[in-house]
C-alpha cells in the first residue's frame, strides 16, 4: 500500500483542465491574500497624489517590471519598443496620478490599462503585421474596461498565460510541420542542426522550412487582420 | 494525416523543392535571426513570437533609469545667467578715461563706480548635461519603417544644445544673445 502511494506520489495522474488551471492560479491567489495588505501601496498612492515624487517613483519601480514583461513585451514583440512604451506609460502616470481612484486592488490594474493604451497607439503607428495586431489589443482593452480589476500578480500571470495561448493558437492554424519547426527552433531554442536532424532534413533545407513556416504564420496573421477582427474571433466566425 | 489546422487547401507541400527566391529568403532569414540589426520582417515576427511565448524581464537598472527619467530627476538646468549679468555690468575703461581728470574726487567717484559694478560672485551652480535617452524628445509613437532623418535631426539638435551649454558652463560665460 505504501509502495502504491509512493508510486502515485512520484507519478501523479494528470490533472483535469480545471484543476490544472486552478493549481497555476493558487500560488498567486495565496500570495495575494497573504501578502499584502495593500495598505502601504494605498498610502504611497495618497502621497504620490499629493506630489511626493519619491512615493510615485517607488510605485513605478515596483510595478514597472510586470508591465514590461506581461503587458508590453508580448504585445509589442520587441524589447526596444517595449522599453519605449514603458517610458511613455511612466510619463502618462506621472501626469495622471491625480486622476487615479483607489478601488481596493492596488494601482496595477490602472497602470496596466495605461500601458495597454500606449501599446495600442504604438501598434497603430507601426502599420505592419506583427504577432499581436492592434485589433487583438483593442478588443483586450474593451474587455479589461468591463472586467472587475483583480490583484496585480494574478493579472500578470493571466496576461502571460494569454500570450502563450495566443502563440499556441497561431501555431495550430498553420501546417503542423511548420508549427513544429517554429516550436523546436524558436520556442525551445534548439540548435539549427539538431532541429534539422529531428525533422529529417539537412540544415539548409531546414532554413527553407523555417522561412516557409514564418511566411505561413505571417499570412495567417495578416488574413486575420484584414478581416478587421482578432484572429481567434475570425477563425471562429464571431461577429 | 492532415491536422485540424486551417488553410490546407491552398498551401504547398512544406518539403517541396525550394525556388531560388525561397533559398535567398531563407538565407536572409537565417542571417537576420543571427543579427538583430538586420531588417527582416520574418525575423521580427520570429522574435515577437518568442517574446510572447517567453517574455524576458526588465533589468532593475533599466527600470530605475526609466522611472528617474519620467520623474525628471535631472537637476534643473542652470545656465550662467548671473555671469552674463555680471559681464554686462563691468565698467568700461573708456568711460573711466573720459572722466580722466586727475582730481581725487573724480578718482574717488570712479573708484566707487568701479566697486559697485565689480563682478558679483557666481551664485548659480553650473551642472553639466549628462548623456541620456532621447525618448523625452518624442511624445508621439515613432514608426519603425520609413525615413528617420527628422528624428535624427531632433536628437542631433538637442545634443548640440547640451554640448553648447556645457561649454558655456565650463567657460563661465552666459548664453550668446
Amino acid at each position: 500500500m505504501f509502495a502504491s502511494a509512493l508510486t502515485a506520489f512520484a507519478h501523479p495522474a494528470p490533472l483535469p483542465p480545471w484543476a490544472a488551471l486552478w493549481s497555476t492560479m493558487l500560488p498567486a491567489v495565496a500570495e495575494a491574500d497573504a501578502s499584502k495588505d495593500l495598505e502601504p501601496e494605498r498610502l504611497a498612492v495618497v502621497m504620490a497624489q499629493r506630489g511626493d515624487r519619491a512615493a510615485l517613483g517607488k510605485l513605478l519601480v515596483s510595478h514597472g517590471p510586470a508591465l514590461y514583461r506581461s503587458v508590453l513585451l508580448p504585445r509589442l514583440g520587441s524589447e526596444a519598443a517595449a522599453k519605449d512604451a514603458l517610458a511613455e506609460t511612466y510619463a502618462k502616470v506621472v501626469e495622471r496620478i491625480g486622476q487615479f481612484t483607489w478601488q481596493g486592488v492596488g494601482v496595477y490594474p490602472w497602470l496596466r490599462m495605461i500601458a495597454m493604451r500606449v501599446a495600442l497607439d504604438m501598434l497603430r503607428a507601426r502599420g505592419r503585421v506583427v504577432f499581436w495586431s492592434e485589433d487583438d489589443l483593442a478588443s483586450e482593452l474593451d474587455r479589461a474596461e468591463e472586467e472587475t480589476p483583480v490583484d496585480a500578480r494574478l493579472l500578470a500571470l493571466t496576461d502571460e498565460r494569454a500570450a502563450r495561448e495566443k502563440v499556441k493558437a497561431a501555431l495550430a492554424r498553420i501546417n503542423p510541420r511548420y508549427a513544429r519547426a517554429i516550436e523546436l527552433r524558436l520556442l525551445e531554442e534548439q540548435p539549427r542542426e539538431e532541429v534539422a536532424r529531428l525533422l529529417g532534413v539537412t540544415p539548409a533545407t531546414f532554413d527553407v522550412l523555417l522561412h516557409r513556416a514564418l511566411a505561413a504564420l505571417r499570412k495567417d496573421l495578416g488574413e486575420g487582420r484584414e478581416q478587421g477582427m482578432p484572429r481567434e474571433k475570425a477563425a471562429r466566425g464571431s461577429p | 494525416m492532415k491536422g485540424p489546422y486551417e488553410g490546407e487547401s491552398d498551401e504547398l507541400d512544406p518539403d517541396a523543392p525550394p525556388t531560388e527566391e525561397e533559398l535567398r529568403a531563407a538565407e536572409e532569414l537565417r542571417a537576420a535571426l543571427a543579427d538583430s540589426t538586420r531588417p527582416n520582417e520574418e525575423a521580427a515576427l520570429a522574435r515577437a513570437v518568442v517574446l510572447a511565448h517567453a517574455p524576458r524581464s526588465l533589468s532593475p537598472s533599466d527600470n530605475e533609469a526609466l522611472v528617474a527619467r519620467a520623474l525628471d530627476e535631472r537637476p534643473a538646468k542652470v545656465v550662467s545667467i548671473a555671469v552674463a549679468r555680471t559681464r554686462a555690468r563691468r565698467p568700461t575703461w573708456a568711460a573711466f578715461v573720459l572722466g580722466g581728470g586727475a582730481s581725487a574726487v573724480a578718482m574717488a567717484a570712479a573708484f566707487l563706480v568701479f566697486q559697485t559694478a565689480a563682478p558679483e560672485p557666481v551664485a548659480a551652480v553650473d551642472v553639466p548635461m549628462h548623456a541620456r535617452s532621447s525618448q523625452p524628445l518624442f511624445r508621439e509613437p515613432f514608426p519603425s519603417r520609413g525615413p528617420g532623418s527628422a528624428r535624427i535631426d531632433r536628437i542631433a539638435s538637442a545634443r548640440a544644445g547640451d554640448l553648447r551649454e556645457n561649454m558655456f558652463a565650463r567657460w563661465q560665460v552666459g548664453e550668446p544673445r
